[in-house]
């Protein structure tokens, strides 16, 4: 079982890492998305548990069409232009072209593309969250993370992930002592 | 709302072992382990605070997402002895008294129930405001409603004037009122003299159905159980293990929990050179902790008060003599037994009372001890069958499963 935790206010880190470490030690994988690095310092996540920063993951999103058209055509372009054995003055042409014409053009369309962060957020985490994982169950781990949850639940549960505030009707918590 | 069967029990509680803190609520999950096999579907609600100290519209934001996800995110879940665990997170804010976190608890339950009440006729609630309470505002109009108060920090509730208010009317609206030790029973007999009678005694259920596999031959190996908190006096018996060390360097000791003198106990078990002798485990689940007294040859357990004492009697059950404080509940729980069990000493801040107390245990031990003894008699008390054929009594007005079933 693959579990996403969201842990953005980090109020519950014990409970969110124990539940972490229960289920790496049923053999699934446990990938915490946190706010900020600084509240896990003095109580970091199991070692095995994948750590994504929401802001981080926000802020490197750029919708299809701004990286198709901006970074990916210009850079074939070059490529075709400037083939094999032109390879250093390829990469100098690009990288003069991203600082100076696609990061510029990038920061302005972002006013537009950014003007509503929740869709930001979804489709953030919809690909570099979610894609490729295979999540089976998402855990609503703090207070400070019901928000989010809500407002992504549809994406979390599209790939047919189950929403739950504990990990225990997958992996029951407590047995029988008899 | 499905329809509920006479035997259909709640179970309505603030605590509930979680990976994080397998001791918490261990009782509960105890009762709900002896009571289950007599009764009908056992559900147990666990309502678990989450700490929501946010800006006043951060948490009304928090609490209307928490309501969007409640029919998507809450699932029932298998407890002990086929019951049913639902956990229900319930957003509290900062500075709230107990009758204000008994609110929030009645309210997130009260959500979690999509408006309904709980379907089972007979609603048993743990610890007087957040479960009993919760348990009386959440509970059909015609059911039974039963309270069992545990906390060791009952003193500080009843502090509280609008916790104290809440309390007595706890007291009044419910079915039963139950204490686990006559140490709570005295203190809300003290805090509400005129519903006295209505509290009545029913301990924790304690299971002694795994002996150990060989008797105990000497005392050798020392174990304590519990917080690692100054309560419990753990720094005194540290102390007085490192004089016991010194005259027998065979001994050891193992400290099974966690706590803020974690650390410290650590730390000060290498300034007296006995690091390789004390063994920290941190928490463990209670299957474990009862495993390791089953391996263990004595239980210390020096704490400076206890309503009832849970680890001493589990001790016992294990086969355990143990050397324990007249703190409070110990008396209670080890009366007419305790010099069969072992070995009672004062509660003072002196180590050496702790190892005056051992010694005495060791002259005594073993032909001075009747551990079998011991056990039987609290067995009878504190087993399993006792308390759930109490609870039968109360939920279904009669003697229970057990002694129907089968009887010896």
């Amino acid at each position: 079982m693959n579990v996403l935790f969201l842990a953005l206010g980090a109020t519950r880190k014990g409970a969110v890492s124990a539940e972490a470490r229960q289920v790496m030690a049923a053999g699934g994988t446990a990938t915490v998305l946190i706010g900020k690095p600084s509240g896990w310092r003095a109580h970091p996540l199991p070692d095995g548990a994948e750590i994504i920063e929401l802001k981080a993951v926000e802020r490197g999103y750029r919708p299809g069409w701004v990286r198709l058209w901006l970074y990916r055509v210009p850079r074939l372009l070059l490529r075709i232009c400037l083939p094999g054995p032109l390879g250093r003055r390829r990469d100098r042409f690009d990288n003069a072209y991203r600082r100076r014409i696609a990061n510029p053009l990038d920061r302005r369309l972002a006013r537009r593309y950014r003007r509503d962060p929740v869709r930001v957020r979804r489709s953030a985490v919809e690909r570099d969250v979610l894609g490729g994982r295979s999540v089976g169950l998402v855990v609503v781990g703090d207070a400070q993370s019901l928000v989010t949850a809500a407002e992504l639940a549809d994406v979390l549960t599209s790939t047919g992930a189950r929403l739950a505030y504990t990990i225990d009707h997958h992996l029951p918590t407590t047995t029988s002592t008899t | 709302m499905s329809i509920a069967d006479d035997r259909d029990v709640a179970i309505v509680t603030p605590w509930y072992p979680i990976p994080q803190k397998p001791f918490a609520g261990a009782f509960v999950q105890a009762m709900v382990e002896a009571t289950a096999p007599g009764s009908g579907e056992v559900t147990v609600y666990h309502t678990d605070a989450w700490s929501a100290k946010m800006k006043p519209d951060a948490v009304d934001a928090a609490a209307a997402a928490h309501r969007k996800l409640l029919p998507r995110a809450l699932h029932r879940a298998p407890t002990v002895a086929g019951a049913g665990l639902l956990r229900v997170p319930v957003l509290v804010p900062s500075g709230t008294s107990y009758a204000d976190l008994a609110g929030h608890h009645a309210s997130w339950l009260r959500e979690a129930l999509g408006g309904e009440p709980i379907p089972a006729p007979v609603v048993h609630g743990h610890v007087g405001l957040r479960g009993g309470w919760t348990a009386l505002e959440n509970a059909r109009p015609d059911a039974r409603v039963f309270v069992t108060e545990h906390a060791s920090f009952l003193d500080r509730v009843l502090e509280q004037p609008d916790s104290r208010d809440r309390y007595e009317e706890v007291l009044e609206r419910c079915t039963g009122f139950f204490a686990v030790s006559e140490v709570v029973r005295g203190l809300l007999a003290e805090a509400f003299p005129a519903l006295a009678g209505k509290i009545e005694l029913i301990s924790n259920p304690i299971s002694f159905d795994e002996p150990r596999p060989r008797p105990v031959t000497e005392l050798r190996r020392w174990l304590y159980v519990g917080n690692l908190i100054e309560h419990k006096g753990v720094q005194l018996l540290l102390e007085a293990f490192a004089k016991c060390h010194a005259e027998e360097p065979g001994l050891t000791l193992t400290l099974v929990g966690s706590g803020a003198l974690e650390g410290q106990l650590a730390d000060r078990a290498a300034e007296l050179g006995i690091a390789d002798a004390v063994t920290l485990t941190g928490a463990l689940a209670p299957d474990e902790a009862m495993r390791r007294m089953r391996e263990h040859d004595l239980l210390v357990h020096p704490s400076r008060g206890e309503t009832f004492g849970v680890a001493i009697v589990e001790a016992v059950a294990a086969g355990l003599p143990v050397l324990v404080t007249r703190c409070g509940g110990p008396q209670v729980t080890l009366a007419g037994v305790a010099d069969a069990a072992g070995e009672m000493i004062d509660v003072d801040d002196d180590p050496e009372t702790i190892v005056a107390g051992y010694r005495s245990l060791r002259e005594r031990f073993p032909d001075g001890l009747d551990l079998p003894e011991a056990r039987r008699v609290l067995d009878e008390r504190y087993g399993h069958r006792t308390v759930a054929d109490a609870h039968y009594r109360h939920w279904f007005g009669d003697a229970g499963a057990n002694s129907g079933e089968d009887d010896e």
